[in-house]
This record gives C-alpha cells, structure tokens and sequence, in this order.
C-alpha cells in the first residue's frame, strides 16, 4: 500500500471569486514539491505526495509531517499564513481522513493500522450515500461496526461496491475506487454552468487516473455481476503444484482481495518447464498407441512401452506424432494408500503442428493442456 | 460491408492509429515482440483484432497470440477480460506477462457471451471474446459499435468460427514448427511460428512476422 502525505486546506476548498485561492493553493503545493517532486494537487485545496522516498531521506513519516507542517507556516501567501491540516497514512482515502482529523498537529496513522483509525468514524466516511442509508438501516453507524460484519454476508447482499468499502473499512485495501474529494461547485459556476470544476479534477495525476480506471471497470463488473452467478466474473492466481491444473486457481472476482495473490510459489520437484499449455483442459480422455496400434503403456521404470505414434484427442481423426518427450513420472502422496496418485505425462507434437500435454493415469490416456 | 461511422469519416485502419499527439490515447502498448505486426505498434482501441490459426492444418498459436495481445496492456495497468474461454491456462497467461490481476475471466457466459461482452467493452480496455458458434452480423456490429464509442480494443479469438463483420485486423498464425522435444528426450521449449496481419478490405498490405510463439519463457519473443 502505498503511504501518502495529505496537506489539507480548508479555506481553499472552495474558489474565491477573484482565483486567490488558487493562486494561494499553487503556492501550497510549492511548499510540498519542495519536499518530493512527486507531490501534486488532488483538487484545489488539497495536495498529497508519497513518503516513501522523502520518509527515508528526512527519517520517517512523524518527522516528515512536522517538516511540512514548519515550512507551510513559514509561508507567505496570498492569503496570509494559510491553515493546512496534516495526515499520513496507508492510501489517500485513510490519508485524507486523517488529515481531516488533524488539528494543528499532524495526524500519523501507522502503517497496517488503518482499520483501528478508521473505527469510530461514521459509515459517511465512505462518501457513498446509498450504502451509508442501507447500513443505518441495519443499526451499522460506524466503519469498525461495519468491519466486523462477517464477509460473505457483504459480498452477498451489498455487491462488489459493498464489498470494497468492506475491504476498506477492515484495512485491506487502501483506496476506495475512483475515490476523490468532490469538488463543491462553487456557487458561481454550478449557476453558469461552467466546466472549470471538472477540469481541476483532471489535475489529478496518474494515481487519479488509474483509480478512474479501476472504478470504470468495477462498474462494468457490477453490472456484469447480476448477469452471472456469483463465481461467474474470476481473477487466475498461481499456486505451488506440479501440472498446469494445479499450479493455477480462478477466484471470484468480489473476493480477489480476500485471497489475494501471494509471493510466487516455490518450484515444486517434478514441475514441468516452461512454456506451459495455453488452454488447460480438465481430463478430454484420448488414445496414444504405438506402430502396431497397441495402446502405449508406461511401465513401472517409467518408459513407454514403444514409441507413440499416433494420437486421438476425444475419438477424433488419428494424428501422427512427430515429436516427443517425456514420459515423466508423477508419484503424489505414495505414503497413502487410499490417495496415492500415479501418474506419467509426456509431450506429443503433432504432424499439423499442433502439442499437447497428454497424461497416463488409470490405465488410460487424458489430454491435460493443449500448446494451441 | 456496413460501415456504422458517421459519412466522411475514415475508418480503415490505418487513419485509426495514425500517430497523433497523444498515442497512448489510440493505442494500448503490446510486448514489443508483437508490435511490428500491428500498424502502429499497439493494439488499436476501438478496433475489432481478430486472430485465427492458418487454414491449412488448422492448428495452434491462435489462443497463445490472442492472449499475449493483452499481456503489455494488462502489465502498465489497463484493465483486460477474456469472455468464453473456460480452458485458458493461467499458468502460461502468467509466462505471456499477464497481469492476473488486470485480466478478468468470465469463463461460461454461456448464450449470454455477447450481453457480458458488451458490459464488459463499457469499463474495460480491451475485451477478448471467443464465440462458440456462428455470429449473426447484426449483433456482431453492435458489438463493435459500443467497443468503437467506448475505445475498447475488442479481440476476437476466431477458435470456432469466424467474425462476421471485416476485422480491422486479421492476425493468421500459420503452422509451427516446435523446438525441444525429440523422440523421447528434452521438453519442448518454443514454437517457430509466421503471423500474418492483414487489414480490412485489403486496406493495408500484408505484413508476414516470424515470431517465437511461445519462446522459451512462455512469452512472444522475436527470432
């Protein structure tokens, strides 16, 4: 999660009429670019900048904040001597908050402890008011009684939004999709019907834009979501095992940050190199026989009974093989009787030049993967 | 050919992804193996791709390159979806350099393939689709209608059948010729295989790629 600096200012929320505020916001934003070139504007009156690099240089997130905090004080602006609260926490929606929650001191949410912070605040935090009307309704007022509402029942009854926000309030995800502070119109331009708001929160940078991304297509997956059964919508994750099958799994798209993806698995013995099968099939049962026609057998050494020359996928049409290798034995769980698997596969090329992963197992032939 | 573009406006490929001043606007990035198969380096958003393996023999690589189409995108952060493909492996996605977390799978839409396909061209940008069947020409332009309004790249993996409407781009992946397996020794460790690209209606020329599809990796790799 990436942790980030938020300088609020309340006065400059909201533009004067004459573009003061703006004039004095730029000035803001100087101030902070001076700690980090990566600092930028949100919307007008707040500015956030990533800490990790500043952090390490000026000795951590506490003694950053203060820096900020000293130097925005020692600021003229157009405005006088401009309030600015200050907040450091995991992600800008918990950043923000607790820039929010600042007074004159800056306010530091360590790293992981988002949820602790984020439990007394009201469900409204989340600046989603259908929600919000839906959990007063079930007696939730605050994000810590949200929290601990059992997962399922979430991803069940309030959908993939629901279900972020739920991720969000236990502290396992750090931003909110799309989320930014909305701009209020100022009153003279809701009146004109000016654009020069939404073109402001435009400026708001590449993290900006990659959240509008991703709530982009959130919304798609929601709609997508009533459409199909609940495990219909699915992200791949890779896991430790030895055939293409078992080294990958799909989870349901609203649970993907519950089972997130973990370090890479190790090798397991007996893995197959890469380049694994494009398309894994789940046991198409087929034929691999030898010159005479025979069925080709792996003996308990692990070596063909001939060499494979011709292989049937599913009875279809016979195939010379032109190529091949393995037979590589697979002996999982040997020290159980009722469990114990013994398997060999082996790679066969085709003469149109098509390979398949092809897999000997209770006396007969399964096509595991095709390289298609 | 029924072109759904307003009158006077240019749709053939080429006035599509012609460089203009903010390239990452028209095109999402490909792995660089792929680029010079495609005019201007980068999956056409908006455009209809499809890929298909060679007439002849029919078999192999169509299912490697029409996913390795998505890998660069889903890496630098778009967001991908692969409709109607319940065998994809998602161990050699990974070896293509998918991100797995940008590529969401609808497996089984079952009938309702093109319905999902067409929520899905409205948020993401780039949809792969692989009909199960004939497609009607009527829904097909639909379909490639909402994708051109929404600039999503729309990917036909032609498995099964054809796409009806003239693709912007046909990519054809003729036969391979695999490296690595003997008889009995080594694994296989590549496929040589040639790309056709060609655009609609003869629009463009030609373009013949020789390609590692996969190499050694897993990835699309340059010879």
């Amino acid at each position: 999660m990436e942790r980030l600096l938020v300088v609020l200012c309340p006065e400059l929320l909201e533009e004067q009429e004459d573009g003061r505020a703006a004039r004095t916001f730029a000035g803001v934003v100087e101030v902070v670019e001076s700690f980090s070139p990566a600092a930028g504007a949100v919307r007008p009156g707040v500015c956030a900048v990533p800490t990790r690099g500043p952090s390490r240089y000026f000795g951590g997130d506490v003694r950053l904040a203060g820096l900020v905090r000293t130097a925005l004080s020692r600021t003229d602006t157009a405005l006088g001597r401009v309030e600015g609260h200050i907040g450091v926490a995991d992600g800008l929606f918990v950043a923000v908050l607790a820039a929010r929650a600042a007074g004159d001191e800056p306010v530091v949410v360590p790293a992981g402890a988002s949820a602790r912070f984020l439990a007394p605040w009201p469900v409204e935090a989340l600046e989603r008011p259908e929600l919000a009307d839906l959990l007063r309704r079930l007696g939730i007022r605050t994000l810590g009684a949200f929290a601990a509402l059992p997962t399922r029942h979430v991803l069940g009854r309030l959908g993939t939004q629901g279900s972020v926000c739920h991720e969000l309030a236990r502290g396992m995800r750090s931003e909110l999709p799309g989320y930014r502070l909305v701009p209020r119109p100022h009153p003279a331009t809701a009146a004109t019907g000016d654009g020069s708001a939404g073109a402001q929160v435009r400026q708001a940078g590449f993290w900006g834009e990659a959240a509008e991304a991703e709530a982009r297509a959130e919304r798609a997956l929601g709609h997508l979501e009533q459409l199909l059964p609940p495990d219909g919508v699915a992200v791949g994750r890779l896991q430790g095992g030895r055939g293409p099958a078992e080294r990958a799994r799909l989870v349901p798209w609203g649970g993907r940050r519950l089972d997130p993806a973990g370090p890479g698995p190790e090798p397991w013995p007996g893995q197959l190199p890469a380049p694994a099968p494009a398309s894994v099939l789940a046991r198409v049962p087929a034929s691999v026989v030898d010159g005479r026609g025979a069925e080709l057998e792996v003996g308990p050494s692990g070596l063909p009974s001939a060499p494979p020359e011709q292989l049937s996928v599913r009875g279809g049409p016979w195939q010379p093989v032109t190529a091949w290798a393995g037979p590589w034995p697979v002996d999982e769980r040997w020290w159980s009787r009722r469990k114990r698997r013994r398997r060999a596969r082996m790679q066969l090329v085709t003469s149109c030049g098509m390979a398949y992963l092809v897999v000997r197992e209770d006396a007969g032939w399964w096509v595991e993967g095709a390289y298609d | 050919m029924a072109l759904s573009a307003p009158a006077g406006i240019d749709v053939t490929l080429s006035a599509r992804v012609r460089p203009t001043s903010d390239r990452r606007d028209q095109l999402l990035p490909l792995l660089p193996a792929l680029g010079p198969m495609v005019p201007g380096g980068g999956l056409p958003r908006g455009a209809v791709v499809a890929v298909r393996a060679g007439s002849e023999g029919g078999a192999g690589g169509a299912t490697t390159l029409a996913f390795s189409l998505l890998a660069e995108a889903t890496a630098t952060g778009s967001w991908c979806a692969a409709v109607g493909v319940p065998d994809a492996g998602v161990l050699a996605l990974a070896e293509m350099g998918v991100d797995l977390d940008h590529l969401v799978l609808v497996p089984h839409p079952g009938a309702r393939w093109m319905e999902a396909a067409a929520y899905l061209v409205e948020g993401m940008d780039a949809v792969l689709v692989c009909p199960p069947g004939p497609v009607r020409p009527g829904p097909a332009r639909r379909l490639a209608a909402r994708a051109r309004e929404r600039r999503a790249a729309l990917v036909v993996l032609a498995r099964h059948s054809p796409w009806p409407e003239g693709p912007e781009l046909q990519l054809t992946v003729g036969r391979g010729r695999w490296m690595g397996a003997g008889r009995g020794h080594g694994h296989l460790q590549g496929r040589r295989v040639e790309v056709v690209s060609s655009g609609r209606r003869g629009a463009s020329r030609p373009v013949r790629t020789e390609l590692w599809l996969p190499s050694g990796s897993g990835a699309p790799a340059a010879p």
